[in-house]
């Protein structure tokens, strides 16, 4: 099922490529995903995990839409500091252990964490995240973050 | 109307990435000079192309721009998080 679900995406992006629907391109475009398919086989995230169900998809779109809030609210931040006369600036490296298990929502807070202006991961090691920070009230903000708190809740319902 | 909507996501998109080249000028270290650039690639590169969204209307070409923002937004934390790792490993004499 899971397999079918990774082919119909893949002839998805392809359509939205090739632009024109015709009956070769769309034999072409079935024919290259089933290569890529059978070359990334692998590296597709694996392990015991449940359905995808509706409430997953309730918090991904939540946590979307404060991750943008944030993003926006951060790059005026940023902006004031670089724009200001006289920059007051107190880089810093944090330590800071997250509470999540699985390896692809770690990374996805890693990845958010360095979208949002301000802050940005160094390094991943096991349970902690190297986090440099521009000011250091952008620590706060990571320790408290309601992003973390999200990816905990998708991860009890979620897939992987 | 149209060409309204464009021209000021364009001045936001342009303003977004003329602050980061001047903080790529102003700041005083690696890890600083890396917030400013992270932040032209997320705001700014999604400002500038959602306005070419809005002029080109709705048709594939949007939906290519579309994935484009999406791509932009896989990547850029990657490199910047792959330049700082390797500058941070550097300073503190680690094997990579």
């Amino acid at each position: 099922m899971k397999k079918y679900i990774y082919l119909f995406f893949l002839m998805m992006l392809w359509i939205i490529f090739t632009e024109k629907i015709t009956i070769e391109r769309i034999v072409i475009g079935f024919i290259v995903s089933i290569i890529i398919y059978l070359f990334y086989k692998e590296f597709y995230c694996k392990g015991s995990r449940k359905n995808i169900n509706l409430k997953t998809f309730y918090y991904l779109t939540i946590y979307l839409l404060i991750l943008m809030k944030e993003i926006v609210i951060a790059n005026f931040d940023v902006a004031k500091i670089v724009l200001s006369p006289r920059m007051q600036i107190s880089p810093m490296v944090v330590r800071y252990k997250t509470r999540l298990k699985s390896d692809f929502n770690k990374t996805i807070l890693a990845n958010s964490i360095t979208l949002t202006p301000g802050t940005f991961t160094v390094s991943l090691e096991g349970n902690t995240l190297l986090v440099h920070c521009l000011q250091k009230e952008y620590m706060h903000n990571i320790i408290n973050s309601p992003l973390e708190k999200i990816l905990l809740k998708i991860e009890e319902y979620s897939l992987c | 109307m149209k060409t309204f909507f464009v021209s000021i996501l364009f001045f936001g998109g342009l303003f977004f990435f003329s602050v980061g080249t001047i903080g790529l000028l102003r700041l005083p270290d690696l890890f600083t000079r890396a917030h400013s650039t992270a932040k032209c690639d997320t705001l700014g590169a999604l400002l500038c192309l959602s306005g070419l969204i809005v002029y080109s209307g709705f048709n594939v070409t949007s939906l290519k721009l579309l994935l484009v923002i999406i791509f932009i937004w896989i990547t850029n934390p990657t490199a910047t998080h792959l330049i700082t790792n390797a500058f941070y490993r550097s300073e503190n004499n680690e094997n990579i």
